[in-house]
């Protein structure tokens, strides 16, 4: 999963509209996942095609709200014991390199 | 005012629009038959154009709703038009809609399937013309043969509009032949800048 998912999922465990999605995912990073506006709606465009995420209403009419779904949650739990995984792994293997 | 010009590379149609504002012309609004452009010094603007089509209006709301929050104003497209024209707020930090070379490259990609079906229909037509042998190549040496064959200088003069009826389905004939080559070099020059663009990124 790239960065630029992997946030825009994580910030979307609370229902949120493009734009909120690209400053959450700014602030989560630290940064490091800085979507430009074509970028984030090609995102989202792209998760909802795969079912991690779905329109879950509007506040205004106009900007639509997602949110993570089931499916998409289970798949970013699996990204993270991964991750988890790669983390210890490298806590424990070569500490003297540390 | 007015200017027609025909844009295939859309870093060169932005690029020319933003030396437009330069200059003092503000784009205004596009149509078939060109650019127009209103006189202002608001200084160099910059514009990006995104290709997306869209099913429902609301679709189409919610995505320049982002596009408006993120600092980006339409100036030209529709939820059908493919084409979309973007200009950037004063206080917009981004001096661009996409973050990557590959999201460059995916508008291009796009583009490029749009031309492809049309030149995959031609192909087909002008192949079933050629099989049937229907297809008219006496019209490339004499476009009028078919007509001077039938007589139609020998027709009265208020059956002229009949006349460019029947023309249609010849001139369409040689229109098919014609289009394979400009579709097939538009769909290649696409498909060339889409993969540039991966290429580009897979060597940073």
């Amino acid at each position: 999963m790239t960065e630029t998912a992997f946030y825009t999922l994580l910030a979307l465990r609370e229902p949120a509209h493009g734009y909120l999605i690209m400053q959450l995912a700014r602030e989560l990073s630290d940064g490091a996942v800085d979507m430009a506006a074509g970028t984030m709606y090609g995102a989202l465009d792209n998760l909802q095609r795969q079912g991690l995420i779905h329109q879950v209403g509007s506040v205004d009419g106009r900007r639509k709200t997602y949110q993570i779904t089931t499916y998409g949650n289970d798949v970013l739990e699996q990204d993270i014991r991964r991750l988890k995984q790669m983390i210890s792994a490298s806590e424990i293997q070569g500490e003297n390199h540390a | 005012m007015h200017k027609f010009r025909l844009f295939i590379d859309l870093d060169k149609e932005e690029a020319w629009l933003r030396e437009m504002s330069a200059q003092g012309w503000l784009f205004r609004r596009k149509s078939i038959s060109g650019y127009w452009f209103t006189q202002e010094n608001y200084g160099e603007q910059i514009y990006r154009i995104d290709y997306r089509k869209f099913k429902t209006l609301s679709d189409y709301n919610d995505y320049l709703s982002l596009f408006e929050d993120s600092g980006w104003i339409k100036v030209e497209g529709s939820k059908g038009s493919g084409y979309q024209y973007f200009a950037a707020q004063t206080n917009n930090a981004k001096t661009d809609i996409f973050s990557s070379d590959a999201e460059r490259a995916s508008r291009y990609r796009k583009i490029a399937q749009y031309w492809i079906v049309f030149l995959v229909f031609y192909v087909a037509v002008f192949a079933g013309q050629l099989v049937s042998g229907t297809y008219p190549f006496e019209l490339w040496t004499n476009p009028m043969s078919p007509y001077i064959d039938a007589g139609i200088l020998d027709m009265p003069w208020h059956l002229t509009p009949v006349l460019i009826i029947v023309m249609i389905p010849y001139v369409l004939s040689l229109l098919y032949a014609l289009a394979i080559p400009i579709f097939a070099a538009i769909s290649m020059f696409y498909v060339m800048k889409a993969r540039s663009l991966r290429i580009k990124k897979s060597n940073a």
